[in-house]
């Protein structure tokens, strides 16, 4: 009994491995038919890693559903006009796209000057990394795009007076109605509102100090 | 003001507590706050905490949309003419250099095939005018020495072909 739990986890590693080597080649047949100009295939590796692309990159790094909209039309209509550069190297098809939508967000970022929660820079050493660090598994990069996001808003808390910080996290992170907010903070509504535009206040300054070097080295 | 807590720092915060009271202008703002987070109203304030709450919870795109954005990149994507245009050129480019390779080597090998044409042996009769007459004086020398001087000429041309120099 003792020797049959290692050999079945052992088997089962073994498939789950066969079944990652089949999709991987998958991937590069559907990859090699998009380089010779098939845009049917070119539409399912959109239609496959699109979601997950919008979600883990570029909503939270635009901080727009309407930009992040946007982002990622231009996105796929680089990759349909620029598909043929692609080179398969045996690491799948997302990094690349991922990276493709990295420049996008950063052409964006650049061009809004808007504060949201990441800068321009921050999307830039991304994009400089993008070449190191992304991982080859599209749930393991989305996994830490989103973890990177959520950090950066954490920290971002961390430096802000706690009622404050407790004050966003439940009207914003947690999307409580304002009287149920007040109510716990033990305010009136009304002085909630100036609460929380006290905390917004902060919050902007929390953002703007410059942040680490790198957030996603991190993971 | 009336509306508020008896003392709004202390409700803000023990560690802001050296604030003043909310003025006017800030109550302004609150207000505008409130409502644009309620939807009523577009304040750049409220874009950056939406953008916290995108940060910190990203939504899913519905597919539908997903699916939509896909056709229109497929439907409306500029062909990659430049790729193209280069490839054509890479294409005319390595045409003419086969053509050419092509043509000097046929060339070559014709003028390597083909010798140039030697003079060919043929009668003295064409270098005289009247037939030989063996009565004479000198007759005999001055036709030997028209034949050897035409004679010297073919081998000299003949040696020329042969060497390509001519």
């Amino acid at each position: 009994m003792h020797l049959a739990l290692p050999q079945s986890l052992a088997g089962s590693a073994i498939v789950t491995r066969v079944a990652e080597d089949a999709q991987l080649e998958v991937e590069r047949q559907l990859v090699q038919r998009a380089k010779a100009g098939d845009r049917q295939a070119t539409g399912e590796l959109l239609k496959k890693y699109g979601p997950c692309l919008y979600r883990a990159v570029l909503l939270p790094r635009l901080g727009s559903e309407a930009v992040a909209k946007d982002a990622l039309s231009e996105t796929y209509a680089k990759v349909v006009e620029r598909i043929h550069q692609f080179e398969w190297q045996g690491v799948g098809f997302y990094p690349w796209l991922r990276t493709v939508a990295l420049r996008v967000a950063l052409d964006m970022l650049r061009a809004r000057k808007r504060l949201v929660v990441w800068d321009a820079e921050d999307v830039a050493r991304e994009v400089d990394a993008t070449n190191t660090e992304t991982p080859i598994d599209q749930a393991l990069s989305d996994h830490r795009d989103r973890e990177a996001s959520k950090r950066k808003v954490e920290e971002a808390l961390s430096k802000i007076n706690p009622r404050y910080a407790k004050a966003l996290r439940l009207r914003v992170l947690e999307e409580q109605p304002r009287d149920e907010v007040a109510k716990i903070l033990e305010v009136t509504p009304a002085t909630f509102d100036v609460l929380l535009h006290r905390a917004t206040a902060a919050l902007k300054k929390a953002l703007s100090e410059p942040g680490k070097e790198d957030d996603r080295g991190r993971t | 003001m009336v509306e508020h807590d008896d003392s709004l720092v202390d409700a803000i915060s023990p560690e802001e507590a050296s604030e003043e009271e909310a003025s006017e202008e800030e109550l302004a703002e609150s207000a505008r706050l409130r409502d644009a987070l309620d939807g009523k109203a577009e304040t750049a304030d409220a874009d950056l905490l939406r953008a916290v709450s995108l940060a910190h919870a990203p939504h899913a795109l519905p597919p539908a949309e997903n699916e939509r954005l896909v056709e229109r990149a497929i439907a409306t994507a500029r062909p990659a003419r430049r790729a193209t245009v280069v490839r054509v050129m890479f294409a005319f480019s390595g045409v003419a250099a086969i053509a050419a390779t092509a043509l000097m080597y046929l060339s070559t090998q014709a003028s390597v095939a083909r010798p140039p044409p030697l003079v060919a042996v043929r009668s003295t009769q064409a270098l005289f005018d009247k037939p030989f007459d063996s009565r004479g004086s000198g007759s005999a020398s001055a036709r030997i020495d028209r034949i050897a001087l035409a004679r010297e000429g073919d081998l000299r041309e003949n040696r020329f072909a042969k060497w390509g120099v001519r």
